[in-house]
């Protein structure tokens, strides 16, 4: 015999996700790891702008010569950026859910896992995406007071950078699905995306020579290659050895535009699926 | 109001938490779930919230199987389960308000629920961070989510762990009154708690159901439902 409920009425999918976003976020932004990571992001671009203010305008435009050069440049932190703040905000996102008697009071809320997930990946993403912009509001400054304008490929890495934050996002929400203990979990996603996955990549590319298409942080790389001018996917130089008279290639990768998109959004979809699926199944033991 | 288990089972690996467990219970009225630490009330209580998923056998709730259509169920059902925390950087009044937002009521309605039980549970006041809660704070903001659709099924497991007696006395009064048009499961190993409120109780230890009968009758049967609790779980 199914009852009337006395005010319970199911509020719908889009509602569902648009409530776990509202109270994901404003939590978001009330955590000491939002100011933090902003103070580090504004610190960081600030540090960075200083120097090509100590160089001087002569120098910076005589080196530069136009602003994609310049951002080109300016933007080679990003990624490391991109990485610690998404790192932060979803690198235990899932596993706090397992860890702490928080499980008792969200997960018996009359709504869907998956839309529970989404509204905290979206909040994430968001909180995320506000810290990497303070890095943006520095380069558009600094392009505009060394060069008075800013380069048209400024636009596409905004994009690039919204993709590349949900890439990392969903590999770091994978990942926390896979533990139980949030702190466990948060300094896994920060070495395994910070300091692993770099390493590969330098190994791979600068060793082996092999293209490392399957990091997504090599395809994170579009996020500034997009304002280089002189394009090079591959590169080598040849570099001294240790030993006398001795020498060793070192080869370089650059993702092409299409290339990170299509690593990114592979990112994407296959973590965050893993991490729905895996967050669906999961039991309150203990 | 009716909750239906049939036959359920839990097992971790080879460990059987719950062995063939099935109980009925429909109308209003408190069923007291009782049994000592370990006997698988939590874990009873966990399948029937979709916290833990059944080995075997089946659980509905108003009709609803919890593992097939657990959103329905738990919009019949206002639950407190061990002692559950809202998100520690949330006010009281933002955890009060997504809880309500979750289950569809109106700004005005859910305004109203609030004020209501603020003042029945003596909640904090609403702008206090839930991180700065006292266990009990919490627990009572949590039973306020829990009742603020007004659900015909009330799940509460050792709902009054964490409160002092005079809290205790207070949610007593409380669950009395709910009782006149729901139906409440509550467990507890605290046997005066029990014997106070519930109109019948069920028996479980190690996994299975032991016996299950009003209170009245236990009370005739046994002389006093310490003894009762002695000799049917024994211990």
């Amino acid at each position: 015999m199914k009852d009337q409920m006395a005010f319970s009425k199911d509020i719908g999918r889009l509602n569902e996700i648009a409530v776990s976003f509202k109270y994901q976020f404003k939590s978001y932004l009330r955590t000491k790891r939002f100011i933090a990571m902003a103070i580090v992001v504004v610190l960081i671009s600030a540090v960075v702008f200083a120097f090509e203010v100590h160089a001087g305008i002569n120098t910076i435009t005589a080196e530069y010569n136009n602003s994609s050069n310049f951002l080109f440049s300016f933007m080679q932190n990003l990624p490391f950026v991109v990485v610690l703040v998404a790192a932060f905000f979803g690198g235990n996102a899932i596993a706090t859910d397992f860890s702490s008697n928080y499980s008792y009071y969200i997960l018996v809320q009359p709504v869907r896992r998956s839309s529970l997930l989404l509204g905290r990946y979206l909040a994430a993403f968001l909180a995320s995406f506000m810290i990497t912009l303070i890095y943006y509001v520095f380069g558009a400054v600094s392009s505009l007071y060394f060069f008075s304008e800013i380069s048209s490929a400024f636009l596409l890495s905004i994009g690039l950078v919204i993709l590349f934050i949900l890439s990392v996002m969903s590999f770091a929400f994978f990942l926390s699905s896979l533990f139980n203990n949030p702190q466990t979990s948060a300094i896994a996603v920060i070495l395994l995306l910070i300091i692993v996955l770099p390493m590969i990549s330098n190994v791979l590319q600068g060793l082996a020579a092999i293209e490392p298409w399957f990091l997504v942080n090599y395809g994170g790389q579009v996020v500034y290659t997009v304002f280089s001018t002189h394009f090079v996917h591959y590169s080598q130089i040849k570099a001294p050895a240790l030993t006398k008279g001795g020498s060793f290639t070192i080869t370089e990768y650059m993702p092409y535009v299409y290339e990170g998109v299509e690593i990114m959004l592979s990112y994407m979809i296959i973590f965050f699926t893993a991490s729905m699926l895996i967050y669906k199944r999961k039991e309150v033991k203990g | 109001m009716e909750i239906d288990i049939k036959n359920l089972t839990k097992r971790y690996g080879s460990k059987v938490v719950l062995d063939n467990v099935s109980f009925k219970h429909n109308g209003k009225g408190i069923i007291g779930y009782l049994g000592p630490n370990g006997a698988g009330k939590t874990t009873t209580f966990k399948i029937l919230t979709g916290l833990l998923r059944p080995t075997s056998g089946s659980v509905y709730v108003n009709g609803f199987d919890v593992t097939k259509n657990l959103k329905s169920a738990l919009l019949n059902m206002g639950t407190v389960i061990e002692s559950p925390e809202p998100d520690r950087m949330q006010t009281v009044i933002e955890a009060l308000r997504m809880s309500a937002e979750f289950r569809g009521l109106s700004k005005k309605e859910s305004n109203r629920q609030i004020e209501k039980y603020q003042k029945l549970l003596d909640l904090p006041p609403q702008n206090s961070r839930i991180g700065r809660l006292s266990k009990g704070q919490r627990q009572r903001v949590s039973l306020a989510a829990a009742l603020l659709s007004e659900p015909p099924i009330l799940i509460l497991d050792e709902p009054t762990s964490g409160l002092d007696p005079a809290e205790r006395a207070k949610f007593k009064k409380l669950v009395l009154s709910l009782k006149k048009d729901r139906l409440i499961l509550i467990s507890s190993h605290v046997i005066q708690e029990i014997k106070e409120v519930c109109d019948s109780i069920i028996f479980i230890n190690n996994g299975k159901i032991l016996k299950e009968d009003t209170v009245r009758n236990l009370q005739k049967k046994y002389k006093g439902l310490e003894k009762a609790y002695l000799k049917i779980v024994g211990e």
